[in-house]
């Protein structure tokens, strides 16, 4: 390896002029009033994702306590397990598959709109998962298979790693979430009540010399996970005319519980834009909620955005940063509107 | 203690027109894209803003902001934007790619985040390993088998396109 053309390739990687100078501009005006521009793209970055349904396996719905893993995830005590009521489910179930691997599902976490499950994934002995970042992709026949349907567009997320406390073990766990909103039927399905079957698909790493990517789909378990009948959140009627960019539309719809918000939106039908408003991809930034001790909270944790250009609407669910009373909230901030929760 | 006051608006347009350089080459070397490194070379430089006077000696400010620009871009690999992204593919579609050969960065982008850091500041800023090690805050030891995997990964990589032993 000639050091040269590292070199050579490390100074390609300078900023150009122009940009080190619209970097600065940025940084000198006050925090968040300037955006970066070349983000909106990124953020406009749809991802249409198969959902297959399969098989079944394990099992067990009973009100349970809050893994810690998840109470630190949600940065809560034990005690705040109390506001979830039944929406916390046992599952524990796990299966070693033939090459080495072992998925445990240890506990879910569900309600209306949000479905969260903790995940435990091993490696063969030997193995240290020491990546930074892994994805872990399930199957679910949670979702109507109309991902093809033309003119709906949106993203899911995939799973999210838990902090790892030793790096150099072969064990990670990671969270895995679904929202019944992506395909925007005419009326979206709740989760509430419904059986969902879980796939494990496959382990991927990103960062390592070869991408890591560890195939479970040749082995038939699955894991089947009964979703509470109660609900502990609250639809609430509104409508609230908000600035979208340049489009005007409305907030016709608010869901809030103790772990996750739900909007939809409603603009103009039969939107010739594919992605619709392009204000829309700055909505994590632009919705916040407002607690009764005045204190916000920000809603950076977009599980999925859909958005239906015939109809002109979009549907956002939101997992709320932490536990959260819904008593306690008293409006939810939504491109500058403040939406009163009653 | 000391009570830290903000850096004044003229030390901070010298130290950004200093660094910012090296500061956006680590962010973008380990973000792999440029909104990313945009994002977080402005994030060192504000927290920098926010952290006090310039320090008298010019070495630490320069290890201060390549040690900000490990940290900021550690913790956005980890951040829920990134981490829940469904399909890896996207991740590829981002990824910044050179004006001229992208056969070097393939390879180079291929080497874990810690890994291209390392080369960057061993080849492009020339800091010993020992230096490195203390910037880091790892032992010598790893550090040195930390650059030798990547040497020897790169090198594996780099013969296998085609590019032949060095």
């Amino acid at each position: 390896m000639d050091p040269r053309e590292l070199n050579h390739l490390f100074e390609q990687m300078s900023p150009a002029p122009d940009q080190e100078e619209a970097m600065f501009a940025r940084l000198q005006a006050p925090e968040k009033a300037v955006k970066n521009p070349s983000r909106r793209w990124k953020k406009s970055v749809f991802v249409l994702t198969a959902a297959a349904a399969m098989a079944l396996a394990c099992a067990a719905a009973a009100f349970s306590a809050l893994d810690p893993r998840l109470l630190s995830f949600f940065q809560r005590t034990p005690q705040d397990t109390e506001l979830l009521g039944a929406g916390v489910v046992a599952v524990d179930q796990s299966h070693t598959y033939e090459n080495g691997w072992t998925i445990s599902v240890r506990q879910a976490l569900a309600d209306r709109y949000s479905f969260t499950v903790l995940v435990e994934v091993t490696a063969p002995e030997g193995t240290a998962l020491d990546q930074a970042e892994y994805l872990l992709d399930l199957d679910s026949d949670l979702l109507p298979e109309l991902e093809d349907r033309d003119g709906i567009g949106g993203f899911r997320y995939g799973s999210t790693m838990l902090e790892d406390e030793d790096p150099a073990d072969n064990h990670i766990t990671l969270l895995w979430d679904r929202s019944p909103t992506s395909y925007l039927k005419a009326e979206t399905e709740p989760f509430t009540g419904r059986t969902a079957v879980l796939t494990p698909v496959r382990l991927t790493g990103r960062e390592t010399v070869q991408n890591l990517e560890i195939d479970f789909s040749q082995e038939a378990w699955t894991c089947t996970v009964d979703l509470p009948e109660e609900d502990s959140g609250t639809e609430i009627s509104v409508r609230q005319a908000v600035l979208v960019g340049e489009d005007e539309m409305e907030v016709t719809q608010l869901y809030l519980s103790p772990i996750s918000c739900a909007l939809t939106l409603q603009g103009e039908e039969h939107d010739s834009r594919m992605w619709g408003p392009v204000g829309l991809s700055s909505l994590m930034e632009e919705t916040f909620l407002t607690l009764a001790d005045g204190s916000t909270l920000p809603m950076s944790r977009l599980l999925d955005l859909t958005y239906n250009s015939d109809a002109g609407q979009a549907e956002a669910v939101f997992q709320l940063e932490r536990i959260t009373d819904p008593e306690q909230a008293v409006s939810v901030t939504v491109f500058g509107e403040t939406i009163p929760v009653p | 203690m000391e009570k830290h006051t903000a850096l004044a608006p003229e030390e901070l347009a010298g130290l950004y027109r200093r660094h910012i350089k090296m500061v956006y080459q680590i962010c973008l070397l380990m973000l792999k894209n440029v909104p990313d490194a945009e994002d977080a070379a402005q994030t060192v430089f504000r927290k920098r803003l926010e952290r006090g006077p310039a320090l008298q000696d010019p070495e630490r400010e320069k290890a201060w902001l390549i040690v900000a620009a490990r940290n900021e871009c550690r913790d956005q690999l980890k951040h829920w934007w990134r981490t829940r992204r469904a399909d890896p593919e996207e991740l590829d579609r981002l990824t910044w790619q050179p004006p001229e050969e992208a056969g070097v960065w393939e390879q180079v982008a291929a080497l874990p985040a810690r890994e291209r850091l390392i080369l960057y500041l061993y080849y492009y800023q020339g800091y010993s390993t020992g230096e490195i090690a203390q910037l880091l805050g790892e032992s010598p030891g790893t550090l040195r088998s930390h650059l030798s995997r990547a040497r020897k990964a790169l090198k594996l990589r780099l013969e296998a396109e085609g590019y032949g032993p060095s």
